[in-house]
């Protein structure tokens, strides 16, 4: 008894050549079944027998499982049915009122189906397990993005469980070139995955390589879509994400259709799309909802939050610590007497109120948001007014910071928008040494780097370098959409142009 | 990693050990002076004055206005720092006021300071004043109604400017019309009048060396004839004008930009005569109460504006020709198109005698919505 799992382990080692079949004795089947889901108690194990009193034993797990069905209409037809005739003369099908139903006669795979929320039946005298999909699991329903909002969009957002995802999908692309490649991933979570593409827009290539590169990932559990991009990203120091992860099935459609890929793993509401360039991260499903004119715009205001997100608290540092003419003349004065209560360097200043903000940003993601409303008035009494009267601040750092604060909050998707926060403190520790001349240098070593990154080999600055006319037209302006027939080339499309051959 | 993990560190501790080291310039420590004054003082050498704006101090808006003996321009503001809390910079000087009696002897080499010391903007107006600039700095500093003086005088130069009242003679305008060889600047000049400070026109430079001055009316036209008018408001003041009734004597106009046709030419002694043909379109703003819509009368204001304006334009040349300054860049002009001829004089000696004529014509655009 205690050396039956041993064969287990060397099948495992040594391929999937060696197989452990069940044995047409029910009893055997039992009790390594039983060995198996020692101390598993929602593993319920329910002895039964058919009309013919031929002993059968029905494996369920205890909340996976629709009970309601399985009492109402599985039990008292198999209770009705004789041993001989549960299975048709191939024993390829069941006579049981169910949609789903596979037979196997591999113990792991049954072990798995169990582990999977299936309902599994053992009948003495035949060596296969019936498979049941009975599985009703406890889920949220489809509810709004939550971090994701817009206007004028559908208003619906992915949720844990991978089979809603994939229907949400389906129910958008009514296609039969929509793919999966489908697979498990973490080692002891064993939780399902896939990677949805479609068929001839999506370069093969690619997707190979992805698939490959997902399918090696060799870790515990997956916690989150964040961890997949961590595990198998190129560089690992950088701070720019890879791919982008979104909870918009919208925003999963469109980039399906420019030969995109989307990874799907159960327990998380997120989607990874990949590949994406950087500029991905700056567009919002709502720019392409209405007049190309107005989008536009938002899309340039969004570009110029990202550089002041990125560069005017170190421009701040930078010019009130070394470069004081280059403050206008109206300027100068009321600038120099709110800075002259402070006993601080500026860096020192910003940091102070930069910290403060972040602290508070931090605080209200956790807090129940109750609290957070009163941390938000304790926060923005303290940083508005108190600072400055006690002569901690000046007056102007806060409208910097504030600008800044809010400048950085355009940024649509919730990575960038850290990382760019990460990369702002880094540039006003350089603006703090070198002055504007360590502003520079950052900008500079921050556009070698995007240059340098690629996401699944693609170059992750696209458009402006390499530069590509057709993309570059999307990325600061937004054109009409038929101007827009080209797909972006990013992803290598196979099939380049939108829209069926008329 | 932990290469990279060493430098940022090394880069945080250093920001946060160092910042006030090494070049840093905390703005509110600094007495960043707006206003220099340089004048002559009795035993020869150079007074210099230096407006700064007092930040943090007791009384909101004051200015401290230090006056220091040197030899150098540089000497000043090194004496300064002797006596100021702050650390005088002048990254932001606005204005340089150099006396008239300093200015007669040259000013280049006031200026050139300006041109080696790169923190020292080449942006600053230079100012020729009558009588000392440090005691118009300390008058005008204090007015009450007025603002601090060196906004003071910039705003009254920059709207002036707008106006095409006073030429913009930034620092670097000075030392490229100085350089040039067929170019002379012109100066704006200020003096202090009963709580005012007042704009009395411009001074005229012979190479650095102050040699004449126009007033008001005429360094308008001579900024038309520069060709650097924008929109200005020009008064005819002549009897002919004058009313039924005679008390308004004379017409008020708004001047546009300008056309401006120069033709060169020599006579057989090699004396160049120049002609420039200005063309001024011109709205009325001001007149008496009469038929100015008859287009008769229109063609006929118009002829007198035109005469009126030849006479003064060609006064204002013979003027310039006197004291030998070259502000429309004649002489420019001859260098770029007749080189052989132009090595071959010496154009200051030539410049007063050439034939220079001006004639002017004038259209009426707008004669208002009177009817």
């Amino acid at each position: 008894m205690l050396f039956d799992f041993i064969p287990y382990l060397s099948y495992k080692k040594r391929g999937e050549n060696m197989q452990k079949l069940l044995s047409n004795r029910l009893e055997d089947n039992y009790s390594d079944l039983n060995d198996k889901f020692l101390d598993c108690p929602d593993i319920k194990r329910q002895r039964t027998h058919l009309k013919d009193g031929c002993p059968t034993l029905i494996i369920y797990v205890e909340g996976l499982t629709d009970i309601n069905l399985l009492q109402r209409d599985i039990i008292p037809k198999l209770q009705e049915l004789n041993s001989t005739e549960v299975f048709d003369e191939n024993m390829q099908t069941v006579r049981l009122p169910v949609a789903s139903v596979s037979i196997s006669n591999e113990f792991n795979l049954a072990v798995t189906d169990i582990l999977s929320g299936k309902t599994v039946i053992f009948i003495n005298g035949f060596d296969v397990a019936i498979s049941l999909s009975v599985i009703k699991v406890e889920k949220r329903s489809i509810s709004e993005p939550t971090i994701e909002k817009n206007v004028k969009g559908p208003q619906e957002a992915f949720i844990e469980s991978i089979n809603t995802n994939i229907s949400i999908l389906r129910r958008k692309i009514k296609n039969d070139r929509l793919k999966f490649k489908t697979f498990t991933l973490g080692e002891i979570t064993n939780q399902k995955a896939a990677i949805a593409y479609i068929e001839g827009i999506t370069n093969p290539e690619i997707l190979e390589t992805m698939h490959q590169k997902v399918k090696d990932i060799n870790y515990d559990e997956i916690t989150g879509i964040a961890s997949i991009e961590q595990l198998i990203a190129d560089n690992q120091i950088t701070p720019f994400p890879h791919y982008l992860a979104t909870e918009r099935p919208d925003k999963v459609v469109s980039n399906l259709l420019e030969g995109k890929l989307a990874i799907f793993v159960d327990g998380t509401p997120f989607v990874l799309i990949a590949p994406v360039s950087f500029f991905s991260f700056m567009q919002a499903p709502d720019d392409y909802l209405g007049n190309w004119a107005v989008h536009s715009l938002n899309r340039l205001l969004r570009f110029f939050g990202l550089i002041i997100a990125l560069f005017l608290p170190a421009l701040y540092i930078a010019i009130v610590s070394y470069h004081y003419y280059m403050i206008p003349l109206n300027l100068l004065i009321p600038l120099a007497e709110s800075r002259a209560r402070v006993p601080f360097p500026p860096i020192i200043e910003v940091l102070i109120l930069e910290t403060t903000l972040e602290m508070l940003r931090e605080a209200t993601i956790r807090l129940p948001t109750y609290i957070a409303a009163s941390v938000g008035v304790v926060g923005g009494l303290i940083i508005g007014q108190a600072a400055v009267d006690a002569g901690i601040v000046s007056n102007i750092i806060i409208i910097v910071v504030a600008i800044t604060a809010i400048a950085s909050f355009l940024i649509p998707n919730y990575d960038m928008a850290l990382t760019i926060r990460y990369i702002r403190f880094i540039v006003m520790f350089f603006a703090s040494i070198f002055g504007i001349i360590g502003v520079i240098i950052c900008g500079v070593f921050l556009i070698a780097h995007l240059v340098v990154l690629e996401s699944m080999g693609e170059p992750y600055f696209k458009p402006m370098f390499p530069f590509n006319r057709s993309d570059f037209k999307d990325i600061l302006l937004r054109p009409q959409l038929k101007n827009m027939r080209k797909r972006p080339s990013t992803a290598k499309p196979l099939d380049k142009i939108r829209g069926g051959k008329r | 990693m932990k290469k990279l993990l060493k430098m940022v560190t090394i880069l945080i501790v250093c920001s946060l050990l160092l910042s006030g080291c090494w070049d840093q310039r905390v703005f509110e420590q600094v007495g960043f002076t707006l206003s220099y004054g340089i004048e002559e003082s009795q035993d020869g050498k150079l007074l210099i004055t230096s407006a700064y704006p007092v930040i943090g101090g007791v009384e909101k808006g004051s200015v401290d206005i230090i006056t220091t003996k040197s030899s150098l321009t540089r000497g000043g503001r090194n004496n300064m720092r002797l006596m100021t809390p702050k650390l005088i910079e002048g990254g932001k000087v606005q204005q340089v006021l150099i006396s008239d009696s300093l200015a007669k002897k040259g000013i280049h080499d006031l200026l050139e300071i300006f041109q080696r010391d790169v923190t020292l903007p080449a942006i600053a107006f230079v100012v020729i004043t009558e009588g000392s600039p440090g005691e118009l700095l300390k008058k005008a500093n204090e007015f009450k109604s007025k603002p601090r003086v060196s906004f003071y005088i910039y705003q009254l130069l920059e709207n002036n400017v707008k106006l095409s009242n006073i030429p913009n003679t930034k620092v670097f305008d000075f030392d490229i019309n100085f350089f040039a060889p067929g170019l002379d600047p012109i100066v704006p000049m200020v003096k202090v009048e009963d709580e005012q400070i007042k704009i009395t026109g411009c001074a005229l430079f012979s190479d650095d060396k102050m040699s004449g001055r126009l007033n008001n009316k005429e360094s308008n036209l001579l900024i038309g004839l520069m060709n650097q008018l924008n929109n200005s408001d020009f008064i005819f003041s002549d009897p002919k004008f004058a009313d039924k009734d005679g008390d308004k004597q004379g017409v008020a106009v708004t001047m546009f930009k300008p056309k401006r046709k120069i033709s060169i030419n020599f006579d057989e002694e090699g004396i160049p005569s120049v002609e420039i043909n200005m063309k001024y379109k011109c709205n009325i703003d001001e007149f008496e109460w009469d038929d100015t819509m008859d287009p008769k009368v229109q063609t006929d204001l118009e002829k007198t504006f035109g005469d009126n304006l030849t006479t003064m334009s060609n006064e204002i040349i013979k003027k310039l020709q006197t004291v030998n300054c070259d502000p429309i860049g004649i002489g420019d002009m001859i260098r770029a198109k007749y080189y052989d001829y132009w090595k071959s004089i010496d154009w200051k000696e030539m410049y007063p005698k050439a034939d220079i004529k001006v004639s002017t014509k004038v259209e009426i655009g707008n004669v208002g919505i009177i009817k």
